[in-house]
């Protein structure tokens, strides 16, 4: 169904953003490019999906970013000038994803903030570098491709897929010592690029013999027939690198089958549904989640100090994601605030890429394609007041080992 | 051996699901000839009513499965209500009036219901309770099976057969099948018209009341769009089996089902979908009535 809507709601979109874009190009054409009137609000975009199957995502980020905001403008905002948030919904699709990146562009936004699915900001990235390298603060989109091309408007807070791949596999021959490996991904793009990341780290390994590699169809409510495919394989651990609606499944039916391997998830497989919806199975000592530091896992002050704000203006957790949302839209707050004179394009993708702060997802640099220089991750698993608690951890220099030892 | 009575039996719940919801489309079409594209939605909304009665304090505090069968009852009432009272107010003046119409209308009240739903209850998954009962297994042999799905397959089973004796054996059920045929000489014959299309869109969306409440407390995940793609893959079981035949939905939606659990269970699980629609276009070419759908004359 997710699709079906989707495909219908874009066409929707389509034709009154058409509409809607006609005299607003010709507008900016007349304009020219000076971005910043004068004393008024300095606008910042979001482009996250606030509609389709990832929604709940899209709504958290803005919430994230919101944050932020109100935060800068009770201080006094940045100059002088109040901090103003346009949100633009890329709908997690490609093609909602160029509208969204267009509105932001028409809407003279001086830097976006945001970019959930890889499939709906790549277009949006083109699109911000063709228009003078308008600064994109990429916040969750892990795709490679996001930082390869090498623009100089783009700084990730968020790790990459190639990074997940490798640490997975790491983590599934190394912690839990797998022979025959099962690997299943959801088909979507995402998933079965890491999906065949490990395939191929697991062969440059040698160490362990991949037995099932298929992908099952998202949406449905029974995986059964999937999961039993993968016991008769002989298979000791399964991992799956598909999206957390069907990991919380798969879950509750490889615990109701009482299987006997071990089941793994991948970096979208966490959010807390999955333990709502079968805490039996989240407990299960063969069952983990290999993930990036993500909102209820963080253990610092900064950590803590956004949820309880983001508790007290919502009154709801955070979703897993926001923090990467909350760091990127600081880190772009403070490149604002260095210099409130000059938010020029490119001094303002220089500032980007210098920034060296501590945020709540630790510390954050970035390199010469602007991707984060270190960049830790967890293995996780329910523990026994109902959230995630790390298992193991993962250091950029020192590998994989059990947390607390 | 033992994987694939597994398969089959999980085949089979999958398609009891499938099933149930088609029912309700060959309801509808039965009497009016019209696809109500609203009714997948309606286990949705089911599953929501059913889902706010269990979170309840007081229903948390009664036996298990009194809980779940008044959750399913309130489902019951409320969707059989939303489901009337979207008869009365849109669909009743495109029936025989505009078939274009009344698809597009329920088109947009299914897009209009998850979109209501989700600004209610946001865009996050919910879960039921999980109740023992759901996790329940029985062990015969290498085969494990949920209890779960004995009841689902069974209760499918029962309703189909209720429903068979329903419009072969009462009076209700003997003047639907006459305004199935002829809509002018049912009036004539005294047959009240509309009480009847209200009783086929209630009767529909009681059972996808059943199937939304069934579906939380088993899989125990429920979202806004949890509905669509159900309501279409039950369409295409009705269409599969024969739309407007009672045993036509339950054998395209047990097919369906088993299909689907086959295709993951011995092929790639990512062609699922390509096998059902696939199958739909077979079928259809070869028999374009459906399995067990009779030929339907033209009428003047």
């Amino acid at each position: 169904m997710i699709r079906t809507s989707d495909a219908l709601g874009g066409g929707r979109r389509a034709v009154v953003a058409a509409v809607a874009t006609l005299p607003l190009l010709a507008l900016a054409a007349c304009q020219g490019s000076d971005a910043e009137a004068d004393g008024g609000p300095i606008r910042i975009g979001v482009l996250a999906p606030t509609s389709g199957s990832v929604s709940a995502d899209g709504e958290g980020m803005v919430r994230a970013s919101q944050l932020v905001v109100d935060r800068v403008n009770n201080e006094g905002g940045i100059g002088g000038r109040q901090v103003e948030l346009v949100v633009a919904d890329d709908a997690c699709e490609a093609q909602a994803g160029t509208q969204a990146a267009q509105k932001l562009i028409n809407d003279k936004v001086v830097a976006i903030v945001g970019g959930f699915c890889s499939s709906a900001t790549l277009p949006a990235i083109e699109l911000f570098h063709r228009n003078g390298d308008l600064p994109f603060v990429v916040a969750v989109s892990s795709n490679p491709k996001v930082t390869d091309a090498g623009y100089p408007n783009i700084t990730r807070y968020i790790g990459r897929d190639d990074q997940e791949a490798p640490v997975a596999t790491q983590y599934v021959l190394t912690q839990l010592k797998s022979t025959k490996l099962a690997i299943m991904n959801d088909n979507s793009e995402f998933s079965r690029s890491v999906a065949e990341n490990v395939t191929t780290n697991v062969a440059a390994a040698g160490t362990a013999e991949i037995v099932y590699n298929d992908s099952i169809q998202p949406g449905q409510n029974d995986y059964r027939a999937a999961l039993e495919r993968v016991r008769t394989t002989g298979a000791d651990t399964l991992l799956y690198t598909g999206f957390y609606p069907e990991f919380g499944i798969l879950a509750k039916q490889w615990k109701s089958l009482d299987l006997p391997y071990q089941l793994v998830g991948g970096a979208s497989s966490i959010d807390l549904s999955v333990i709502e919806s079968s805490p039996e199975a989240a407990r299960d000592d063969r069952f983990s989640i290999v993930t990036y530091p993500t909102a209820s896992l963080l253990d610092n002050p900064n950590a803590t100090a956004f949820r309880e704000a983001y508790q007290k203006q919502y009154n709801a957790e955070p979703a897993q994601y926001d923090v990467f949302q909350y760091d990127a839209t600081e880190g772009l707050v403070a490149a604002l605030k260095e210099d409130p004179d000059d938010l020029s394009t490119e001094a303002l993708n220089e500032r980007l890429r210098a920034l060296t702060f501590e945020g709540v997802t630790g510390q954050i640099s970035f390199d010469d394609r602007g991707d984060r220089k270190a960049f830790p991750f967890l293995a996780v698993r329910a523990g026994t007041d109902g959230t995630f608690a790390p298992v193991f951890q993962f250091a950029p220099n020192g590998g994989w080992a059990a947390v607390g030892q | 051996m033992e994987t694939l009575v597994q398969v089959l039996i999980i085949g089979g719940t999958v398609g009891s699901f499938y099933a149930l919801v088609a029912l309700g489309y060959t309801m509808v079409y039965g009497i009016v000839r019209l696809i109500n594209f609203a009714h997948g939605d309606l286990v949705m909304v089911a599953s929501f009513i059913g889902w706010v009665m269990l979170e309840q304090a007081w229903v948390q505090a009664m036996p298990t499965l009194l809980g779940i069968l008044l959750a399913a009852g309130v489902a019951i009432a409320g969707t059989a209500l939303l489901s009337l009272t979207l008869l009365r107010l849109l669909y009743a003046r495109l029936i025989g009036r505009s078939t274009l119409g009344f698809l597009l209308v329920t088109l947009s009240v299914a897009f209009a219901m998850e979109e209501i739903i989700k600004l209610i209850f946001g865009a996050r998954e919910r879960a039921y309770p999980n109740y023992s009962l759901a996790t329940e297994t029985i062990t015969i042999g290498a085969i494990r099976l949920a209890g779960m799905d004995l009841v689902v397959i069974g209760l499918a089973g029962t309703l189909m057969v209720g429903m068979i004796w329903f419009a072969q054996r009462t009076m209700t059920g003997a003047a639907m099948r006459a305004l199935a045929i002829d809509h002018d000489a049912a009036r004539l014959m005294g047959v009240n018209v509309t009480a009847l299309i209200a009783a086929a869109f209630a009767i529909g969306a009681a059972l996808a009341a059943v199937t939304g409440v069934l579906s939380g407390v088993y899989y125990g995940r429920i979202s806004f769009d949890m509905g669509f793609m159900l309501g279409l893959k039950a369409f295409t079981a009705a269409v599969v089996g024969g739309i407007g035949n009672i045993g036509g939905a339950v054998l395209g939606g047990l097919v369906i089902g088993v299909l689907e659990a086959l295709v993951q269970g011995y092929l790639a699980g990512a062609w699922s979908d390509a096998f059902i629609f696939g199958a739909l276009i077979l079928v259809l070419y070869l028999r374009p009535q459906g399995i067990l759908g009779e030929r339907v004359a033209v009428r003047a």
